[in-house]
């Protein structure tokens, strides 16, 4: 009797229980000779069957997996289609975990970034956002953009995990050789707010007349103002994020330090030093960009 | 006490993400009441929930409570009070609430009958405890483990011992019985496929003070009737608990460093103090690997650290109740010198890391909390093996110690599909992955499918993949204790 044919025997007694079958003992060889040394045999002078299959289970279960063998080679999978753009950074890669854990308004920002730099993402990144990204048609269009060849193999191999929870719509080609026409600015706009205009919705209507300020020293005093007299609370935070998340870089650095200082308000310490960490968090993911 | 500057109170956050969230809480309209003293500061959260959170801050530790369900610690809302003291939006003066009397006395009243126990031992029962957590990572100390015995008044430590083992050997022999009784039965007897069988002699041993035992008979629970050899697993685990609740009855028989390895088995704790007492093995350690796992609502935080001069493995381990947040620090990719106090046993692993300090970085390097590869190490993992080369490793260890429940590989190898089933694979062979199959994506997706180094740990039931490492870094793809979807909220 082979030791698999005495083990295999030993699980079905087990399964069936040691007082409905008699315990065989254990055959000649290593086995034995474990049990020996173990000194176990000679202790059992009345074998009860019950201990005496724990004891064969024991020395065998330790035999076996201190003789490991792996299970026979398999043929690996077809590889992934080979990317000429390369890989996102380290640093920018982390920069994606802060914002979806702070600022998650800002991944589509990074996003740009990541596609304006010519780079496609890290694979274990296109996996998290993926993942996550199973309702935004918008970002996930994105996200595959910047995932290149590796997206569609991924999605053969794990067509459950990465299945889109509702038809995403193609994103729009863009049309380099027409651009839309920009709205026209008011005459005392600068440019960086005029960029600011073009990004993004309209700033909303509660704060749209700070955008007649082109200074960014004077812009952040006066939204630090108004948030220390009241003007400005938590009823406008909704715009006042989206107008950070709309700034021109220009603004930031004074916006963040202004917000910072004015936190003194006890009614609005809190949104400014929320807008204030906005701000700096924002022109810290712009200027790794830029490097 | 002089109010501290509002960075001083940011630095406390355990997370950027903390200190940001902690910054929306600190609006004095969110808080009922607020009140400071010369030790204390205390607060009442209105937040979303029905009932206020109850905030704490004892500011000479700095030692922190809030009845918020937050893992976190401190949670916003403690850091959101200590900014707005710091801004002094907070009155003082005033009379302690009730609820931070008694926190505030409860910990007075244990400093003063332990004035010594901070120094070398893990923070007691209290779950809302402390920094003391946060200042044993930072001091390297990253071990939080609530099961680990403080030292025992002198006078009666004999008595104790003594007692404890007669308890452990009781419990070791009521075990005996119900295994033999079990296998006499069958295995197919309906009450085993019931958690409450089981429930019970883990409640037992847990009486006798074998918790390690005990886990170990919960875990046998959930293998019952899963999988088609169900049977087998289970009658294997079975003989293993015999072997080991044999062995702890002649512990005095055994070679001294099998008995400390059947010691740590049944669940007899070492005190950090004796672990810190031995010589350290001091040098450059890669954390390569690290695993979340809930077991009885207390997540378990393995971190697998590898010695770049020999090669020996270091397993840290530390512990989260309800509540309270685990340590950061050790990451995987991350190179550190560090001091690695090898608990008692053969084949033992598990270690205190001591005097931590980080290496190798540069901003270009350091993102975020992590660091990009090694300077003399460009793979981010060391010595991968092949399949068949980790099956020997994990033999060798399986035969010095039969009972062991998980060893660390690093295997160069490649995902892939045997029917359902994802392998990885090369030449010498294969083994199966096992754990939640949306974590092999990331593996598969960082391999693209040639052989990539995969950190993992291997179990009876295959293999975990812990982290993969490519050219620049370290991918971390270790469970998380049931909190997958939260990867990404932790990087």
């Amino acid at each position: 009797m082979t030791l698999a044919d005495h083990w295999n025997q030993l699980a079905s007694i087990a399964l069936l229980g040691a007082d409905r079958r008699p315990v065989p003992a254990a055959p000649n060889g290593d086995i034995e000779a474990l049990l020996d040394r173990l000194d176990r045999l000679d202790r059992l002078d009345r074998p009860d069957p019950a201990r005496l299959l724990l004891v064969q289970v024991a020395a065998m279960s330790a035999a076996r997996r201190a003789g490991l063998r792996p299970n026979p080679a398999l043929a690996m999978l077809h590889p992934a289609p080979g990317e000429q753009r390369p890989v996102c950074p380290p640093l920018l890669t982390a920069r994606l975990g802060a914002v979806l854990t702070e600022w998650p308004d800002l991944l589509e920002e990074w996003l740009d970034g990541v596609d304006a730099s010519g780079w496609r993402l890290t694979p274990d990144s296109a996996v998290g956002l993926l993942t996550r990204l199973r309702v935004n048609g918008a970002l996930r269009d994105k996200t595959i953009a910047l995932t290149g060849p590796l997206a569609t193999w991924l999605f053969e191999l794990f067509p459950a995990q990465f299945r889109a929870s509702k038809p995403s719509k193609p994103s729009k080609p863009s049309k380099p050789s027409k651009p839309p026409t920009p709205p026209t600015p008011p005459t005392a706009l600068t440019a960086p707010v005029q960029r600011l205009v073009d990004a993004g919705p309209p700033i909303p209507a509660d704060i749209v007349d700070l955008l007649d300020i082109a200074e960014p020293a004077a812009l952040a005093d006066e939204l630090a103002k108004r948030l220390q007299t009241g003007a400005l609370g938590n009823r406008n935070r909704a715009s006042l994020q989206q107008l950070v998340r709309q700034l021109d870089k220009v603004f930031l650095g004074p916006v963040a330090a202004a917000l910072e200082r004015a936190a003194t308000n006890p009614n609005t310490m809190g949104l400014a030093l929320s807008l204030g960490d906005l701000a700096r968090f924002r022109l810290t993911m712009i200027q790794e960009f830029d490097r | 006490m002089t109010r501290w500057p509002v960075e001083h109170v940011v630095a406390l956050a355990a997370d950027p993400a903390a200190a940001a969230a902690a910054k929306r809480a600190a609006t004095p309209g969110s808080w009922r009441t607020s009140g400071a003293d010369d030790e204390a500061v205390w607060g009442l959260y209105g937040g979303t929930s029905a009932e206020p959170y109850q905030v704490v801050v004892e500011l000479q530790e700095p030692a922190f409570r809030c009845s918020c369900p937050s893992r976190k610690l401190p949670c916003k809302h403690s850091l959101a009070l200590m900014l707005l003291w710091a801004s002094g939006h907070v009155a003082t003066g005033g009379s302690r609430p009730a609820f931070a009397a008694e926190w505030l006395s409860r910990r007075a009243s244990r400093r003063a009958a332990v004035p010594a126990r901070e120094a070398d031992a893990d923070p007691p029962d209290d779950v809302d405890d402390s920094v003391s957590t946060h200042k044993a990572a930072r001091a390297g100390r990253t071990e939080l483990s609530p099961l680990d015995d403080g030292p025992p008044p002198s006078g009666s430590k004999d008595k104790r011992a003594a007692e404890r083992a007669a308890r452990v050997s009781a419990g070791l022999q009521e075990l005996d019985r119900w295994l033999c009784d079990t296998v006499r039965g069958g295995l197919t007897r309906p009450d085993l496929a019931q958690y409450r069988t089981w429930d019970i002699v883990a409640a037992r041993l847990v009486d006798a003070q074998a918790g390690s035992l005990a886990n170990r008979v919960k875990r046998v629970a959930g293998m019952v009737g899963v999988g088609a050899g169900w049977h087998e697993q289970v009658l294997s685990e079975l003989a293993v608990l015999h072997l080991i609740s044999d062995a702890g009855n002649r512990l005095d028989s055994l070679p001294f460093d099998l008995a400390d390895s059947v010691r740590a088995a049944i669940g007899w704790n070492v005190r950090q103090a004796d672990v810190i007492a031995n010589a350290p093995e001091s040098g450059r350690w890669r954390v390569v690997g690290r695993s979340d796992t809930l077991e009885d609502r207390i997540v378990v935080r393995r971190i697998w650290l590898r010695s770049e001069a020999t090669g020996r493995w270091g397993l840290s381990l530390s512990f989260a109740a309800y509540g309270q947040s685990l340590d950061d620090a050790l990451c995987p990719g991350i190179v550190v010198e560090a001091d690695l106090h090898r608990y008692p046993g053969r084949r033992e692993v598990r270690v205190l890391v001591d005097n931590v300090v980080r290496i190798d970085y540069t901003e270009d390097q350091f993102t975020g909390d992590r660091v990009i590869g090694a300077a003399d190490d460009t793979s981010g993992l060391c010595r991968p093996t092949t399949i068949a080369g980790a099956c020997e490793e994990i033999g060798a260890a399986l035969g010095d110690v039969p009972w062991i429940e998980r060893w660390p590989v690093e295997i160069r190898a490649a995902p892939t599909l045997d029917g359902a089933r994802w392998m990885l694979t090369d030449h010498t062979g294969s083994l199966p992955l096992v754990g939640n199959p949306a974590a092999f994506a990331p593996v598969v997706a960082e391999s693209g499918g040639h052989p990539v180094d995969v950190m993992a740990e291997w179990t009876s039931a295959g293999l975990v993949a812990l982290a993969v490492a490519v050219p620049d870094r370290v991918v971390d793809v270790g469970p998380r204790g049931g909190f997958e979807q939260r990867r990404w909220d932790r990087r």
